[in-house]
């Protein structure tokens, strides 16, 4: 017989392990006991978290998170600490913009707000784009208003709408700059233009994580703002454009005393058509100093000598996604020289997975790599990998794994199977201490 | 060394600073010097928790402390649980049990969350009759009541 949970365990502990639920899942556990419903009727903190509202923004209709929002506010007293707000041209857009001259009253501290905006064509139908226009400013109005942000995350679906209403004063957002931003995330989303540079380096003043993807900065502009967030930066990510050609040697040192995890994605300026290798003009002549600095990702294309500069010989984990540029043998040259280089990631490597194991067996046998991740290992093959297991854990001079996770693309079948035979599964998960291996579907 | 004594009186020598991963220990060894001569008595915890509990500091001993400042209200509601971690806790449910007591026993904070983010995995997604089951929890409403709370609820239903 099971022990009854509510007789073994207090209260104030169901509390807690309710308290890891999100709040709709909270909703439906009331229906267990009386207990239950007891707790849920009496803790307005376990109410407070929306982060994980509209993550299925295609099936949910609006209506239904609006109602769902005022729902938990009636159980939260007012206050939605983490919220995750959806606003799409293609729902109700006065409710939307209803709903987000709410958004100051509600006091929130983690603010994802992710923005879908309509294709060319959609646009161009509408007359002087009038919903996009009373969206964007409804949404810059909310955001000023905000006054206990800690952390916000703006994703963005779609063409930028920042520049379409972009006409608001230096003072706009004063009292978000206020707010001491500790983290602060753009996906998609152009922050540059949403707010304006010299808006953006007061927001970030206090910031100790910057991340942004899928958009980019210019070399100079990225530069700029390294220098305006050094002092506070704990984890960066950059995407950074070359400029157009090279300006004016800038001879620069930057001090990131505190940066522990920095991503750098660095593209060409026809970034969009992909020709040709980026040159990176400027950051040529940057000089990081990070003591603290523990993971690295770089990303994107460059040349050897941009890999070279950037990757400090003493870093511990190294994450190389999509690189282009860099061939088999220059990777294995860089990686020769990382004597502390504990855990290396790749993802979506250039040349074959099979040739980039054997090239490490043979030429990185003293470097200390005990987790391995690959994603996207093309033409993997099980002996390939056996092998390797094997021979760091045997080669007096290596160190053997004690994580690996393989992620194969699910493309070819054939491969797929051969690897994924529970034989070699069995097996590495017996050899490796910690073993994960998943299938990727394909974008 | 710190010596530790259990509810079945069996004796654990443990280096301090894994004995001081728990809050409880830390404080009494800070403020009675003389306890680090004489076992001390953990009268709630068996020699098995214990041992498993042991397990945990040791391999955590050199953690930097967790954030203080961080308050529970605007914590991000994840149930991920580290590597190591989700295989040190797949244990059976008596002994998860028992590991979420003595950690909350010993005031050892991330223990203590791994343990409540793994029973809040094992409730994730489950109907209230599979929870009832698997957690033996008598349905105590009366069939209005039930009624009414599922009325209540009803907009946190999938539609």
């Amino acid at each position: 017989m099971r022990s009854n949970i509510n007789e073994r365990l207090p209260v104030e502990i169901i509390r807690m392990i309710l308290s890891y639920l999100n709040s709709i899942e909270v909703a439906k556990k009331m229906r267990v006991c009386k207990l239950w419903n007891h707790i849920g009727q009496n803790n307005k903190d376990l109410w407070k978290d929306a982060s994980y509202l509209t993550s299925d923004y295609n099936q949910i209709p609006f209506r239904i998170e609006n109602e769902r929002i005022e729902k938990l506010r009636a159980r939260s007293g007012g206050t939605l600490n983490n919220l995750n707000l959806i606003i799409s041209t293609m729902n109700d857009y006065k409710e939307q913009a209803d709903l987000l001259k709410e958004l100051p009253a509600m006091n929130v501290q983690n603010l994802r707000l992710l923005t879908k905006s309509p294709g060319k064509a959609a646009v161009r139908q509408e007359k002087n784009g009038t919903r996009i226009t009373i969206l964007w400013s409804a949404i810059r109005t909310a955001l000023a208003g905000c006054t206990k942000l800690k952390s916000l995350n703006m994703v963005n679906h779609g063409r930028s709408l920042a520049c379409r209403s972009a006409n608001g004063s230096d003072s706009e957002f004063d009292q978000l700059c206020e707010c001491k931003l500790e983290a602060f995330t753009a996906r998609g989303a152009d922050a540059m233009k949403i707010f304006g540079e010299g808006t953006l380096v007061r927001l970030l003043s206090h910031v100790r994580s910057f991340k942004m993807s899928l958009t980019y900065m210019s070399e100079n502009e990225a530069i700029r703002l390294m220098n305006a967030v050094k002092a506070t930066l704990e984890e960066g990510r950059f995407h950074v454009r070359e400029e157009r050609e090279p300006l004016n040697d800038i001879e620069t040192q930057i001090v990131l005393p505190n940066l522990v995890k920095f991503h750098l994605e660095v593209s060409n300026y026809y970034y969009m058509r992909g020709n040709g290798r980026s040159t990176i003009y400027n950051f040529k002549n940057v000089s990081f100093q990070w003591p603290r600095l523990k993971e690295l990702t770089l990303e994107g294309e460059a040349r050897l000598d941009f890999y070279e500069r950037i990757i400090p010989l003493s870093i511990e984990s190294l994450r190389l996604r999509r690189i282009q540029g860099l061939p088999l043998s220059q990777l294995i040259g860089i990686l020769e020289n990382l004597t502390k280089l504990k855990k290396l990631a790749v993802e979506f490597l250039e040349e074959d997975t099979d040739d980039f194991l054997q090239q490490i067996l043979l030429k990185v046998t003293h470097i200390p790599i005990e987790d391995l991740e690959i994603v996207g290992a093309y033409g993997l093959r099980a002996k390939v990998i056996k092998d390797f297991v094997t021979q760091r854990k045997e080669h007096p001079h290596s160190t053997p794994l004690k994580r690996l996770y393989l992620s194969l693309p699910s493309t070819s079948r054939k491969r797929r199977k051969k690897l994924l035979d529970p034989k070699t599964r069995l097996w590495l998960n017996k050899e490796v201490e910690i073993f994960r291996c998943e299938v990727i579907i394909p974008e | 060394m710190v010596q530790l004594s259990t509810s079945d009186n069996e004796i654990f020598n443990v280096d301090r600073d894994v004995a001081e991963r728990s809050v409880l220990l830390k404080t009494m060894l800070d403020d009675l010097p003389e306890a680090e001569e004489n076992p001390i008595p953990l009268s709630n915890v068996s020699s098995n928790v214990l041992k498993k509990v042991l397990e945990y500091c040791a391999h955590h001993r050199g953690d930097p402390a967790p954030p203080t400042d961080e308050s529970e209200e605007s914590r991000k509601r994840t149930t991920d649980i580290g590597d190591w971690d989700s295989k040190f806790i797949n244990v059976d449910q008596e002994m998860l049990f028992e590991i979420i007591l003595a950690a909350n026993y010993l005031d050892i904070k991330p223990l203590l969350d791994v343990g409540c983010k793994t029973v809040a995995n094992m409730i994730k997604g489950k109907t209230p009759e599979e929870i009832r089951k698997l957690f033996n929890i008598q349905n105590d409403f009366t069939q209005e009541e039930e009624e009414q709370i599922k009325k209540e609820n009803e907009w946190a239903e999938d539609r």
